[in-house]
C-alpha cells in the first residue's frame, strides 16, 4: 500500500505548508497591479471612443444629457413616473 | 456620433415591452417557488420530519379514516428538494430574471426591436414548459444525479433548443441594431449566451437507458472534471455576467449618470470572462484530481479576485455624487446592497479556494453560506432593484408603495445575514470539530453526528434567515401587484434614425485578428501554458519566453497606444469578430483541464487501486441511490487529510470511481463520507438506518425511506442499462439479458435471506400479503428496491490492486504525464507513527 501524504490542520499537528499560499498570493497580487496599471493607461488614452460609448443607455433620455435622437414616447413614460406612489 | 442626416429616415420604433414583462412575472413566480422550497429544505435539516412524516403528525388528531399514515413522503425528501431548489432558483428565479432584463435593455442599447417577436414567444414559453418540467421530474426522483445539471436528457434538449432560439433572436437584434458600438452590457450578454451553450453541451453529453434515464459519457475523475467546470461557471456565466450586464445598464439608468469608468468596464469584462472558466477545480482540492489541475483552479480563483472587485468598483463609483439617493430610493439600495454582496462572495471564493482554507471548508455549511451570499445578496437584490425600477415603466404608473420596498430591503437583508453568519459559524465549527484530534493527532474525538448535533441551534437561524428573506420578496409581489394593476401595460415607443450607411459590422476577419493586440496576447498565453505544462527547466524557458512577449507587448502598447485603441474600438463595433473572441477566451480554459482528461488512457491512472466492476442489482441500487438524491448529503471522496483518512479509511484514488458514471464525489456532508462504506455493517444495520434512522442513531436527521420497502426492482430494464455502460466504456463481459436478470435476481436472494436470518422487520404494504414462512418472506424481500440498494452500499469501497502501478516509482501517476505530483508522493515524517514517536 502506498503511503499517504497528508495536510496536517488539525489542533495537534503542524502548520500547513506554505508553498501554495505564498505562490498564489504572489501570483494574484502581481496579477492585480497589471490589472490596475492597464486600467490607470487606459483611463489617460483620450483617443478612445470609450467614454462616448458609456452614454449609449442614455440615448433618448431627457434627464442627463441633450438626447441624441428626440423620444416623445419617453418623455411621456417619464412624466407619468414623476407621480408620486401611494405612500408619499 | 455625426453622420450624414440626408441618408437618415426618422421613424418610429416601439419596443416589445411584452417579453421583458412576461419574464417578470415569471421570475417573481418562480421566486416565490424556489425560495418556499429552500426554506422547506433548510428545516428539513433541523427537523427529520418535515420530509413527509409531518403529516403523519399534523393529521393525527382526526378521525382515524383521514389520518395521513406514513413516514416520509418520497416527492418530498431533501435529496429530491434540494435539486428542485437550486434548479428552480437559478434557472427559473434567476433565469427569467436575466430574460427580462437582457430583452428590454438589449433593445434599448440597440435602438431596436427584438428581431423576432415569434422567437421571443417561443423563448419565453419554452422555458417555462421546461421548469415546469423540472418540477415535476426532480421531486419523482428523475434526475441525473450531477448538481445543478439533474434534467433529464428530454429536458436538456428542449434547454438546448430554447437557448439556440434566445441566441438567434439576440444575435438577430445585434444585427439590425441602429447603434454602432455595443455596450459593455451586450457584451456581458454575449458572453452569457455562447459559454452556457458550450458548457451545457459538453456536461450534458450522456446515453439514455430509457425516455427518463440516461448515463454520462464521462465517468469518474473525467466526469468531476467536467461537471465542476460546467457547475462553476454555472454561477460565473448564468449567475454572474448576465447580471454584470444588467449592474452596467440599470445602475447608470437607476443613478442617472454613466458608469464610473467604461475603460475598467473593458479591462473587466475580458479579464473575468478569460480568468473565470479556469477556477472550476478548487471545487475537488485535495480529491483523486490530479494535483496540477488543483493548482490550476487556485491559482485562477485568487486571480479572478482583481476582475471581479474591478466590477464592483466601477459598480460603486458609478452613484459617486449620487449617493444621497441611497437614503431615498430602494431601488439604489438594492443595487449598492447586491454589489456589495458580489464583491463580499467574490472575496470569499478566492479565499476559500486556498486549499488549506478548503481543507476546513469544503463539504461543510461555510461553502452553502457563501453560495447563498451571492444568490440571495448579489443576485436576489439585483433581481430587486430591476423589478422595482422597471415595473414602473413596463406599467406606466409609479411604484406603488416605496415604504413597502424600504421595508423589503431591510427585511432581506437581516435575513441574508443572518441565514450567512449562521452557516459561517456552522462551517468552521463542524470543520473544526471535525478534524479536532486527541494529544497524539492520530485519533478523532468527535463522532460525525456529534459534529451536527454540535451546530444544529445555528442551523435554525439559517432556517429563520431564509424565512425572512422569503417574507421580504413577498412584499415585492404585493408591490410589483399593485403597481401592475393600479397601470396598464406600456410599450415605450422611440423616434429613431434609420441610417442604412450606418458603418457597423464592417470589419474583415483579417483586420479582426491579424494585428499587434490578438498577437501578442496568443503567444503570451501560449507560452503561459507552455511554462504550466513542460517538464523543469522547459518550463522555466517558456517562462521567460512570456515575460518577454510582456514585455514587448507592453512596450508596444506604449508606444502605439491609438492603434491598439482603435482595433478595439472598432471591434466592438462588429458583433460577430467580438463573439469569436468571446468564444475563444473562454474556450481556452476548458479545453486545456478537460482534453488531457478526457484524451487520457484511463486505464494507465488509476494509481493502484482498480474499481471492481458493480453487478446488475448493485448497478440498480446505484441508479436508486442517485434518484434519491443521495450525494446531496453524502460524499464519496476521501480526501488527502489527516482527519478525512482517519474518520474514513485510505485516501480515494483515481481507479476507484472510474466506472462510475455520474461520479458522486458529492460537496456537502450533511452525512458521513461513503466511499468506503461497504463492508462496514451488516445488510440488517443498511435495511433498519433506511427503514427508520432514529432507530441507530436519534440524533440523525435523515429521513425514512419507507418507500423502498415497498417498491420493487425493475430487473427487465437491467440487460438495457448493462447495454449502455458498456458503449461508454465500463469493460463489462457479454453477458445475455437473461444471464443479467437471473444474476440480479440470485445475488437479491442472498442479500434478502441475511435479512430473514437478522429476523428485521418487515413493511407490509395494505395490498400485500404477509410473509407467512422465511421462504416468503425472503422472496417478498428480495423484489423491493431497499436490497439493491443495500447491495450498492455494501459494494462501495470495493477495488481491485493494480500490480504494474504499484510498482512503479514515484514517477508521476496523475493523468497529464510530466507533472510531478507531489501529494502522491511519500512523505514519512507526517505518518502517524512519526507523529506518535
Amino acid at each position: 500500500m502506498p503511503e499517504m501524504t497528508v495536510w496536517q490542520i488539525s489542533s495537534s499537528g503542524r502548520m500547513p505548508r506554505m508553498e501554495v499560499i505564498v505562490l498564489t498570493t504572489l501570483f494574484s497580487v502581481l496579477f492585480a497591479i497589471f490589472f490596475l496599471l492597464l486600467f490607470v493607461r487606459m483611463r489617460q488614452n483620450p483617443d478612445s471612443c470609450a467614454d462616448q460609448d458609456s452614454l449609449i443607455p442614455f440615448r433618448g433620455d431627457e434627464l442627463t444629457r441633450p438626447p441624441l435622437s428626440p423620444t416623445p414616447g419617453e418623455l411621456t413614460a417619464e412624466k407619468n413616473l414623476s407621480e408620486k406612489s401611494t405612500d408619499e | 456620433m455625426s453622420s450624414d442626416t440626408t441618408t437618415k429616415n426618422k421613424i418610429t420604433i416601439e419596443f416589445d415591452d411584452q417579453t421583458p414583462r412576461w419574464f417578470m412575472i415569471a421570475s417573481i413566480t418562480w421566486g416565490v417557488v424556489a425560495m418556499l422550497v429552500g426554506v422547506i429544505c433548510a428545516f428539513q435539516l433541523n427537523f427529520w420530519q418535515v420530509n413527509g412524516h409531518i403529516f403523519e403528525m399534523m393529521t393525527s388528531w382526526l378521525p382515524e379514516r383521514f389520518q395521513f399514515k406514513s413516514d416520509g413522503i418520497e416527492y418530498l425528501t431533501f435529496g429530491r428538494l434540494r435539486p428542485l431548489h437550486t434548479n428552480a432558483a437559478i434557472f427559473a428565479f434567476v433565469g427569467n430574471m436575466m430574460f427580462c432584463g437582457i430583452y428590454y435593455s438589449t433593445q434599448r442599447l440597440c435602438n431596436a426591436r427584438t428581431f423576432s417577436d415569434v422567437l421571443s414567444k417561443v423563448h419565453f414559453w419554452g422555458w417555462q414548459l421546461i421548469i415546469v418540467g423540472a418540477a415535476l421530474t426532480l421531486p419523482a426522483g428523475l434526475t441525473r444525479g450531477k448538481e445543478y445539471a439533474e434534467l433529464i436528457w428530454p429536458l436538456n434538449i428542449a434547454v438546448t433548443v430554447i437557448w439556440v432560439i434566445f441566441a438567434l433572436n439576440f444575435f438577430l437584434t445585434l444585427k439590425v441594431r441602429r447603434e454602432k458600438s455595443l455596450y459593455v452590457a451586450l457584451w456581458f450578454y454575449i458572453a452569457t449566451i455562447v459559454t452556457v451553450a458550450m458548457l451545457y453541451i459538453v456536461n450534458h453529453l450522456q446515453i439514455p437507458t430509457s425516455l427518463v434515464h440516461a448515463y454520462p459519457v464521462f465517468g469518474g475523475v473525467q466526469d468531476a472534471l467536467v461537471q465542476w467546470w460546467y457547475g462553476h461557471n454555472a454561477v460565473a456565466f448564468f449567475l454572474t455576467t448576465p447580471i454584470l450586464g444588467i449592474m452596467y445598464y440599470y445602475l447608470p439608468k437607476a443613478a442617472n449618470r454613466p458608469v464610473y469608468s467604461y475603460r475598467l468596464s473593458i479591462v473587466h469584462f475580458w479579464s473575468l470572462v478569460f480568468i473565470y472558466i479556469w477556477a472550476g477545480p478548487h471545487h475537488l482540492l485535495h480529491t483523486a484530481l490530479p494535483k496540477w489541475l488543483q493548482l490550476l483552479g487556485v491559482f485562477f480563483s485568487l486571480m479572478l479576485w482583481a476582475p471581479s472587485w474591478g466590477g464592483m468598483i466601477n459598480g460603486l463609483l458609478t452613484l459617486r455624487g449620487a449617493w444621497d439617493k441611497l437614503r431615498t430610493d430602494p431601488v439604489i439600495k438594492f443595487f449598492v446592497a447586491a454589489i456589495t454582496f458580489y464583491g463580499m462572495s467574490t472575496f470569499e471564493g478566492p479565499l476559500l479556494s486556498i486549499r488549506s482554507v478548503s481543507a476546513l471548508a469544503h463539504y461543510t455549511d461555510w461553502i452553502v453560506g457563501h453560495v447563498h451570499s451571492g444568490t440571495l445578496g448579489w443576485n436576489g437584490f439585483m433581481a430587486a432593484g430591476m423589478f422595482y425600477w422597471l415595473a414602473p415603466r413596463l406599467w406606466g404608473k409609479p411604484l406603488y408603495s416605496k415604504t413597502l420596498a424600504n421595508f423589503h430591503f431591510w427585511i432581506g437583508l437581516v435575513g441574508i445575514l443572518l441565514y450567512v453568519a449562521s452557516l459561517w459559524f456552522a462551517g468552521v465549527i463542524q470543520g473544526l470539530m471535525l478534524n479536532e484530534t486527541d494529544a497524539t493527532g492520530t485519533r478523532l474525538v468527535n463522532e460525525f453526528v456529534q459534529t451536527v448535533d454540535k451546530i444544529q441551534w445555528l442551523m435554525l437561524f439559517r432556517a429563520i434567515g431564509g424565512t425572512l428573506y422569503l417574507t421580504g420578496f413577498l412584499l415585492l409581489v404585493v408591490n410589483i401587484y399593485k403597481t401592475a394593476k393600479s397601470g396598464s401595460p406600456v410599450n415605450e415607443t422611440r423616434e429613431v434614425f434609420d441610417d442604412p450607411d450606418m458603418k457597423k459590422d464592417q470589419m474583415t476577419w483579417g483586420a479582426a485578428f491579424r494585428n499587434d493586440p490578438v498577437t501578442y496576447t496568443f503567444w503570451g498565453i501560449f507560452f503561459a501554458i507552455l511554462w504550466i505544462f513542460l517538464p523543469p527547466g522547459a518550463s522555466h524557458m517558456a517562462l521567460v519566453v512570456t515575460l518577454v512577449f510582456a514585455y514587448l507587448a507592453v512596450k508596444r502598447f506604449r508606444a502605439n497606444t491609438a492603434t491598439w485603441s482603435k482595433w478595439y474600438d472598432d471591434v466592438s463595433e462588429n458583433y460577430l469578430p467580438f463573439t469569436v473572441l468571446v468564444i475563444i477566451a473562454v474556450a481556452l480554459g476548458g479545453v486545456i483541464q478537460i482534453m488531457p482528461t478526457i484524451t487520457v488512457n484511463r486505464a494507465a491512472n488509476v494509481e493502484d487501486r482498480l474499481q471492481t466492476l458493480y453487478t446488475p442489482l448493485e448497478l440498480a441500487g446505484r441508479d436508486l441511490y442517485v434518484s434519491e438524491g443521495c450525494y446531496n448529503c453524502h460524499s464519496q471522496m476521501i480526501r488527502m487529510l489527516v482527519p478525512d483518512v482517519l474518520r474514513y479509511g485510505e485516501y480515494s484514488r483515481l481507479g476507484e470511481s472510474i466506472y462510475d458514471h455520474p461520479f458522486q464525489w458529492g460537496s456537502k456532508r450533511t452525512g458521513p463520507d461513503l466511499a468506503r462504506e461497504g463492508g462496514v455493517r451488516g445488510n440488517d444495520w443498511h435495511y433498519l438506518h433506511m427503514l427508520n434512522p432514529r432507530a441507530i442513531n436519534a440524533q440523525s436527521r435523515m429521513p425514512n425511506y419507507p418507500w423502498l420497502f415497498q417498491k420493487e426492482i425493475d430487473f427487465k430494464v437491467l440487460p438495457g442499462k448493462i447495454a449502455v455502460q458498456q458503449r461508454i466504456g465500463v469493460p463489462y463481459p457479454i453477458m445475455t439479458p437473461d444471464e443479467i436478470e437471473q444474476g440480479a435476481r440470485e445475488q437479491a436472494l442472498a442479500i434478502a435471506k441475511t435479512l430473514v436470518d437478522a429476523q428485521v422487520n418487515i413493511p407490509v404494504g395494505k395490498d400485500e400479503k404477509e410473509p407467512a414462512t422465511e421462504t416468503e418472506a425472503r422472496d417478498h424481500l428480495a423484489s423491493k428496491q431497499i436490497v439493491s440498494l443495500i447491495a450498492y452500499l455494501q459494494k462501495l469501497g470495493s477495488s481491485e490492486p493494480v500490480e504494474e502501478v504499484e510498482a512503479a516509482p514515484t514517477k508521476p501517476q496523475g493523468i497529464m504525464p510530466g507533472i510531478p505530483d507531489e501529494l502522491r508522493v511519500v512523505k514519512p515524517e507526517v505518518a502517524p507513527e512519526t507523529e506518535e514517536n
